[in-house]
């Protein structure tokens, strides 16, 4: 039943039928064993699975059935047997293509291939699965249209941006290595604190899923009881836990770190980044230069103490759907870098945009103000209920946290900056983990003002300048709060004019 | 949206902000409206905003009178409880329809749009204060709006879109309809040319 296959159209690798097959089977296992266990005895739901399997196989079917072609412009991507679609992806609005390999599609020599275009809501061209060949073709046709029309129209005003963009020879498509993580780098990425928090909210929530706690409560009530001295054998069982918790789970992220990051590269090819990594599943990311909306360099504290930051950019493609590390294509740009070469990687962004090196302001003078209030309206309900709660030992913890707030909110005031460059604009925040978000005056969409009681008591406004992007994502827009009105006015305003007179390309 | 301009549009990066669409711009000269002058809404659409809020509060103090009857009659509820919960709702809901009529008058002083020949900009808010601008060269397309309540106040609302995406649907209320329209046929003869 497969349609006619157009000389210049493209389809699906044969053995996409394993994996579609295998996919359905993934997703229809756990209702099945649940009908299965459940059903004993009456039959009916048994059947009722049976009436899955015509619309299993007409599925895999209507996946034989997908077909592309590159046109001059667009790639038009056809699917459907019964309820024909036909997509038009115009390549200029195409973010980022990447793949996607896990071991089987590896053993196989085949791959996921995912398109992504603008905007959230629209959706993306995904390709399962493909021969390798198929995606080089994808991302040759995907980026060629810009290559080629590129002499033509750069003649009159990214004609100066040229010269600086990068030195003579790197512009040919050699790809050409910008950064590769050592083992070292993949360790202290594996144990960042941040990473093993989130690893351990991951293991509690399923060890109290399974019962966990439940069981180890009845357990160690009962070992407790037989061992003669019940108080002492608690104590020394939860230490004895608590380690082997926390070993594990430094062990575990180690782990999750060496799969992910594994073969980790980026490179640059013409126009065209290009990010690798992993070790079982093999990732490859690639987003062209011109579609990036923000720039964040991020210091957190831990990576500062060894002399790293990372570095993150933000694209407009993506699903909010999807899981985190996905999100807007580039949180992985470069994970771990060292400082000195963060400057170097930002010119390939874009030449100019060093943000270390931009001139930074201040906020007003009453903005300190503002972060102290703002840390100790949430941290002085906790200290009175550790007061209320614990007493003495409360009272000691309300102090440190008291402490830590008036620290954090000062040392966030000072490290608190902007700056106005005539590529766009950047922000500084945080306290003991600093990251500065960058965007530019041709991604600018729009700028708001907002002021709230306390800001208008001040004659602070905040400051937000909205970008193209996923619907719903993580901080890469760049904001700056306590503003003196008046300034804020001006910037935004300085800000419009500048987006106003560049053109926007996604 | 995406048409003819593909070369163009594949072009060059924009490394630096291209001056090529202002410049084309500030030859035709800018339309009457767009003087830059601070605009408030029209009347209209304090009676507009007016009538949404007592409708909706109406609905819902009468839902919650006939849920709390409901109960009193069933015996679900004692006399002294049905009693306190009916001041209650009574205090709460009479509050917001009072609210309901003169908050937007308030708000009213504080709304408010400008243009310009490059940019769109509106205000609005009591509490939260918001000031908006975009730029027209990122203008995606608009839409003008206008519900019953508001054709009966003789105002439309101007939809903008771009392709941002906290800011992405721009909306200006309270316009006279005449002029949503105009500004929309504007926006479109603008964008049309240099969006994606």
């Amino acid at each position: 039943m497969r349609s006619e296959l157009a000389p210049n159209e493209r389809c699906l690798h044969p053995v996409s039928l394993v994996f579609r097959v295998i996919a359905h089977a993934r997703s229809l296992l756990l209702p099945a064993v649940a009908v299965l266990y459940l059903g004993r005895g009456e039959g009916w739901q048994a059947w009722a699975a049976l009436f899955f399997v015509p619309i299993l196989a007409f599925d895999v079917f209507r996946y034989r059935t997908l077909r592309w072609r590159y046109d001059a412009d667009e790639l038009v991507v056809r699917q459907g047997w019964i309820w024909k679609s036909e997509r038009h992806v115009p390549y200029a609005r195409i973010q980022n293509v990447d793949l996607k390999q896990n071991v089987l599609h590896r053993a196989l020599k085949v791959a996921e291939v995912r398109i992504e275009t603008a905007g959230g809501a629209e959706p993306e061209v995904s390709l399962s699965v493909v021969s390798l060949a198929a995606y080089e073709e994808v991302r040759e046709r995907a980026f060629a249209g810009r290559a080629q029309a590129r002499p033509a129209a750069a003649l009159p005003s990214a004609g100066a941006a040229e010269d600086v963009r990068s030195e003579p020879g790197t512009s040919s498509s050699a790809p050409e290595t910008i950064l590769e993580l050592s083992p070292l780098d993949i360790v202290l990425l594996g144990v960042h604190p941040g990473r093993g928090l989130a690893l351990l909210a991951i293991a509690w929530g399923t060890a109290r899923e399974f019962g966990f706690f439940e069981d180890w409560e009845k357990h160690a009530e009962s070992a407790a009881q037989d061992s003669g001295n019940p108080e002492a054998f608690l104590k020394a069982a939860t230490v004895l836990i608590v380690v082997a918790g926390v070993a594990g789970l430094m062990l575990l992220s180690l782990a999750a770190s060496f799969v992910e990051y594994w073969n980790f590269r980026l490179e640059a090819e013409g126009e065209v980044f290009r990010v690798r990594r992993g070790l079982l599943t093999r990732q490859v990311q690639t987003i062209p230069r011109g579609r990036i909306q923000a720039v964040t360099v991020e210091h957190p504290w831990f990576l500062g103490l060894v002399g790293r930051a990372r570095v993150h950019v933000r694209t407009a493609g993506g699903n909010p759907a999807r899981e985190e590390g996905q999100r807007g294509g580039g949180r992985h740009f470069a994970p771990i870098v060292r400082r000195e070469r963060v400057a170097e990687i930002l010119a390939r962004i874009r030449p100019g945009i060093d943000v270390a090196d931009a001139d930074w302001r201040p906020l007003g003078r009453t903005a300190p103000r503002r972060f102290l209030v703002g840390g100790l309206v949430q941290v002085l309900p906790l200290a009175a209920l550790a007061i209320v709660f614990l007493a003495w030992y409360g009272a000691a913890i309300a102090i440190g946290l008291v402490a830590f707030t008036v620290l954090a909110a000062r040392r966030r005031a000072r490290r608190a900056a902007w700056a106005r460059a005539p590529w766009g604009l950047a922000a500084r925040e945080g306290a003991f983990s600093t990251a500065e978000h960058a965007t530019f005056v041709d991604k600018i969409q729009a700028v708001d003002l907002f002021e709230n009681p306390l800001d208008r008591r001040h004659g602070h406004v905040t400051v937000r300048v909205d970008t193209a992007g996923p619907l719903s994502r993580g901080g890469s827009d760049v904001s700056i709060h306590y503003l003196p009105r008046e300034i804020a006015e001006d910037l935004r305003a300085d800000l419009v004019g500048a987006a106003a007179a560049s053109r926007f390309r996604w | 949206m995406t048409d003819s301009s593909a070369p163009d549009d594949a072009a060059a990066l924009p490394l630096d902000p291209a001056p090529s669409g202002a410049a084309e711009r500030a030859t035709a000269t800018p339309p009457h409206f767009a003087d830059g002058t601070a605009r408030s809404l029209e009347r209209g659409w304090i009676a507009a905003s007016r009538f949404g809020g007592l409708v909706f509060f109406g609905i819902l103090g009468a839902l919650g009178s006939a849920f709390l009857l409901v109960a009193f009659a069933l015996g679900k509820l004692g006399l002294p409880a049905f009693l306190g919960a009916g001041l209650v709702l009574a205090g709460v809901v009479g509050v917001a329809l009072l609210l309901s009529v003169f908050w937007p008058k308030w708000e009213y002083g504080r709304a408010g749009y400008r243009i310009l020949p490059d940019r769109i900009e509106s205000w609005n808010g009591l509490v939260f204060r918001r000031a908006v601008s975009v730029p027209i060269s990122r203008v995606q397309y608009t839409d003008v709006k206008q519900g019953p309540i508001q054709r009966h106040h003789g105002i439309a609302t101007l939809a903008v879109h771009t392709a941002g995406t906290m800011s992405s649907d721009i909306e200006f209320p309270g316009l006279p309809p005449a002029l949503a329209n105009e500004i929309r046929d504007w926006l479109v003869s603008q964008t049309g040319s240099d969006a994606v």
